[in-house]
């Protein structure tokens, strides 16, 4: 019993450890990557147009209806108790603090997330990371570097994406429905605004960003011979994303707002 | 051009010695070829001499340099010089033929003209066998057409040393007939070949050494003559069986 | 999708530029929105307490913000010093003789905060320097002065309260005149002063017109207690305005405009306006013989009487003070103002 739960500890921490000098082994080759990525740029393109680019609709259709349900909720509530204006700081915390950068990672971990861990696992079954190290190409730097640069930079890009689209194109689709004066509206989200606001919500995403891409990665690589591995490791990827994404919020809002 | 030494080469998977190697030696410019049953641990054996697998103890030398410590720059540099066929082919999956054979030269060629380059990737080709389009992508070709790209991959970077794990396997005869010619066109060049083959002719007709293994473990290495006429009783079991049974 | 991938590097490109575009944009929208570019000019000032004061406080000119509060200190004299800077579109404000006034509005709700009033003069202020507020002498004395361009306040209630304030002060500084000529009437009665009736009398003249004044001002909310004084005291007045009348009569008779013959033609006019005086003065002097009368015969009553206002005036000087003091009280008008209001509100509101 002693024995078992001693075994369970050591590989779990052996486990980290193993990840943990992944993650800097990730980190080191990106700084590399702009001397000797000359093969690499390519990847990291495709990799922002899969994750960056064709996640955009998504994320922008998500963005204005969530935004646009505030508002009008917003305004139809908060005027009883006489805080119409609270509705400015409701939106602002929601889409820019909050759901912004979460439901941009839930997206970019259905889609990239699951993508990538499959798409490795399967290069290792078929030993094509095996043909990468035989031509002297560093599948890190070739394969996960890319990857990891793309989902990064293409999350903290559609959360961008997602405040503009959030902020500013839901309050076309609310003047269907509950019509506000336009200089009010952008008067006050402006004032309401805060670069604390930015700056943690970039921050968030940023984490999540590398969150998501070095545990899709990792799980990838953590596929061994067989081609049921695949699968697997992907659900263990997704959920070990959705945990780890969700730990970082609460300790970001931890350090940062107290 | 490369002589390569194995030296108490270890590898463990579940705490079972899969290669166990006191030494092995693989002499420059020549073709040597491993034979064992199957199970017995060839391609392992190649993939760690080539040094694509990790190993767990022991070292690799490569012209008297280890390559398991060797400098980033000295083995991008012996990777420049070698090149693997592997048994399933493993082309890159999500690059077309001529992708799966520019990335290399770019790789290690990056100045290279674009001319020179395209027409070194049509010579190669043409030389392996290809006639299909360039630009299909791995899955829409047949498992022959996949190793002939993979054989050619290979040859792109004109390199000194090539491991082949069993490049004509499952390869229809028409196309085998073709490879089988190329490679002894590469046999007969100052290349090292270090070889899994099948074909007990193709072996007869190429090796220069023989290795023999069984179970991870070297049974016994040395000249094709030599290793053939043994009177170990292991080797002569596994030669017989394999080599000689037609 | 064979258009994305041949044209990746275009999109990807345009991908990331749109997404660089709008944080500038918005960042610099927000920086023109909560003034990030403009240059501040700080000054300082020091308050009694730091009560109420708070870091980010705004300044306020007439309801607008001016300018915020940066740090609030205790100096080792007991005295709150404040840093606080002007936003450069208020600059001009800022001239020689402006006054800060922290106002805390007396119903609790909706404090005034940091009032800034700027002084009358055209020259400015250099900045980093020292601007007296209304809590020491220095701010006081400027507005005194009308030095200062203080508004009057538009809240009702602050207009009251701050109303009250200096009747309560001119009300106990009558009573303390009131006192002292009560000591002089007493002793000039009891043949202890030299000093001339028409003295005595004409000192109470004054301070009965100070009281009137005083009272009259207090009248709406102290009627009844003070009407009896009221009386007493306007009939001193017309007596003593009689007196002293008289001379001007003769003045008016003397001037060369006044004429026979404007006398003659007037129709009667100037005469009678001059028999009208004339009975008047025979009248004031017939009641000026009896008040003397009956100031001799009743002299212990005058000191009752003006003993009597002096109370009336203590008792009119605590409703007053009941009045600014009283929280109860405000609590109760704004409640009573408040409440139609509110209803009115709810009625509005579209559910």
């Amino acid at each position: 019993m002693l024995g078992k739960l001693g075994r369970w500890l050591i590989n779990h921490v052996k486990a980290l450890l193993y990840g943990l000098g992944f993650f800097f082994q990730i980190i080191r080759a990106t700084f590399g990557f702009s001397k000797n990525g000359h093969v690499g740029r390519k990847v990291l393109t495709m990799q922002i147009l899969f994750t960056g680019v064709q996640a955009l609709n998504n994320i922008s259709l998500i963005a204005i209806a969530l935004g646009a349900v505030i508002i009008i909720q917003g305004v139809g509530i908060l005027p009883q108790f006489g805080q119409g204006d609270l509705i400015y700081p409701i939106l602002i915390t929601i889409i820019t603090r909050e759901l912004g950068p979460m439901l941009c990672a839930f997206i970019i971990i259905a889609r990239s997330g699951t993508a990538i861990t499959t798409e490795i696992g399967s290069n290792v079954v078929n030993h094509e990371i095996e043909a990468y190290i035989a031509t002297g190409i560093d599948p890190i730097s070739y394969i996960a570097v890319p990857r990891f640069l793309g989902v990064t930079l293409s999350l903290l890009l559609l959360n961008l994406y997602f405040n503009f689209f959030g902020l500013i194109g839901s309050y076309f689709i609310t003047q269907f429905i509950h019509p506000i004066q336009a200089a009010e509206y952008f008067h006050k989200i402006l004032y309401n605004l805060h670069l604390d606001d930015i700056i943690s919500s970039l921050i968030k995403s940023l984490v999540f960003g590398v969150i998501i891409s070095i545990v899709s990665i990792y799980y990838g690589f953590k596929v061994e011979q067989s081609s049921t591995e695949i699968p697997q490791m992907t659900i263990k990827a997704v959920g070990s994303a959705f945990v780890l994404c969700i730990l970082a919020d609460a300790l970001i809002v931890l350090i940062y707002y107290t | 051009m490369y002589d390569i030494y194995l030296k108490d080469i270890t590898r463990i998977k579940n705490d079972r010695k899969i290669i166990d190697v006191v030494g092995a030696h693989f002499p420059k410019g020549k073709t040597t070829v491993v034979i064992g049953p199957s199970g017995s641990g060839k391609s392992t054996l190649l993939k760690v001499a080539a040094a694509i697998l990790p190993v767990d103890s022991g070292e690799i030398f490569a012209n008297d340099k280890n390559l398991i410590k060797m400098s980033p720059k000295n083995l991008l540099d012996f990777r420049k010089n070698s090149s693997f066929v592997f048994q399933d082919a493993a082309l890159w999956s999500n690059k077309s033929v001529y992708q799966n054979m520019s990335l290399p030269l770019k790789q290690h060629f990056p100045e290279m003209d674009d001319k020179v380059h395209d027409g070194k990737i049509t010579k190669i080709l043409a030389l392996a066998g290809y006639t299909d389009s360039i630009h299909l992508r791995p899955a829409a070709m047949s498992i022959g057409e996949r190793k002939m790209v993979s054989l050619a991959r290979a040859l792109i970077t004109s390199p000194g040393l090539i491991y082949m794990d069993n490049p004509l396997v499952l390869v229809d005869p028409a196309i085998e007939k073709i490879m089988r010619k190329l490679i002894i066109d590469i046999h007969n060049t100052s290349a090292t070949i270090i070889g899994n083959f099948s074909s007990p002719e193709l072996i007869k007709l190429i090796a220069d050494y023989l290795v023999i293994i069984e179970d991870g473990k070297i049974v016994e290495t040395g000249t094709f003559k030599s290793v053939n006429e043994s009177k170990n009783p292991e080797t002569s079991t596994i030669i017989n069986s394999l080599l000689n049974h037609s | 999708m064979k258009f994305q991938i041949r044209f990746a590097d275009q999109i990807v490109g345009l991908f990331i530029i749109l997404a660089m575009l709008s944080i500038v944009f918005i960042l610099i929208m927000m920086g023109l929105n909560q003034r990030w570019f403009s240059k501040d000019y700080k000054f300082r000032s020091s308050f009694t307490s730091g009560n109420g004061l708070s870091v980010g406080m705004p300044i306020k000119l007439k309801g607008f913000k001016i300018g915020l509060v940066d740090e609030i200190n205790l100096l080792a004299n007991d005295t709150v010093e404040i840093h606080f800077h002007i936003f450069d579109t208020y600059i001009e404000k800022v001239r020689k003789n402006s006054v800060l006034e922290f106002a805390v509005s007396p119903i609790g709700i909706g404090g005034e905060g940091m009032l800034f009033h700027p002084g009358k003069a055209t020259e400015l202020i250099p900045e980093l320097s020292f601007i007296p507020s209304t809590d020491f002498k220095e701010g006081n004395a400027l507005i005194a002065k009308g030095l200062v361009n203080r508004p009057e306040r538009d809240d009702t209630i602050v207009n009251i309260i701050n109303d009250i304030s200096p009747l309560l002060r001119s009300t106990s500084s009558t009573m303390k005149s009131l006192d002292s000529l009560l000591d002089t009437t007493n002793d000039t009665f009891n043949g202890q002063s030299e000093g001339p009736l028409t003295d005595i009398l004409n000192e109470v003249t004054i301070m009965v017109t100070m009281l009137n004044k005083t009272i009259s001002n207090a009248m709406l909310v102290v009627n009844d207690i003070l009407s009896n004084t009221y009386g007493i005291s306007s009939n001193l007045e017309i007596t003593t305005a009689g007196l002293t009348e008289t001379k001007g009569l003769i003045t008016h008779l003397l001037d060369p405009k006044g004429s026979i013959a404007t006398l003659l033609n007037d129709d009667n006019q100037l005469y009678k306006e001059l028999f009208s005086i004339v009975e008047e003065a025979s009248n004031t002097t017939k009641e000026l013989t009896a008040f003397i009368n009956y100031i001799n015969s009743t002299q212990p009553q005058i000191s009752e009487l003006l003993e009597g206002s002096r109370e009336a005036i203590v008792k009119g000087k605590d409703v007053l003070e009941g009045l600014s003091n009283n929280p109860l009280l405000r609590g109760g008008i704004t409640s009573v103002t408040d409440q139609p209001t509110t209803f009115k509100s709810y009625e509005e509101e579209e559910f």
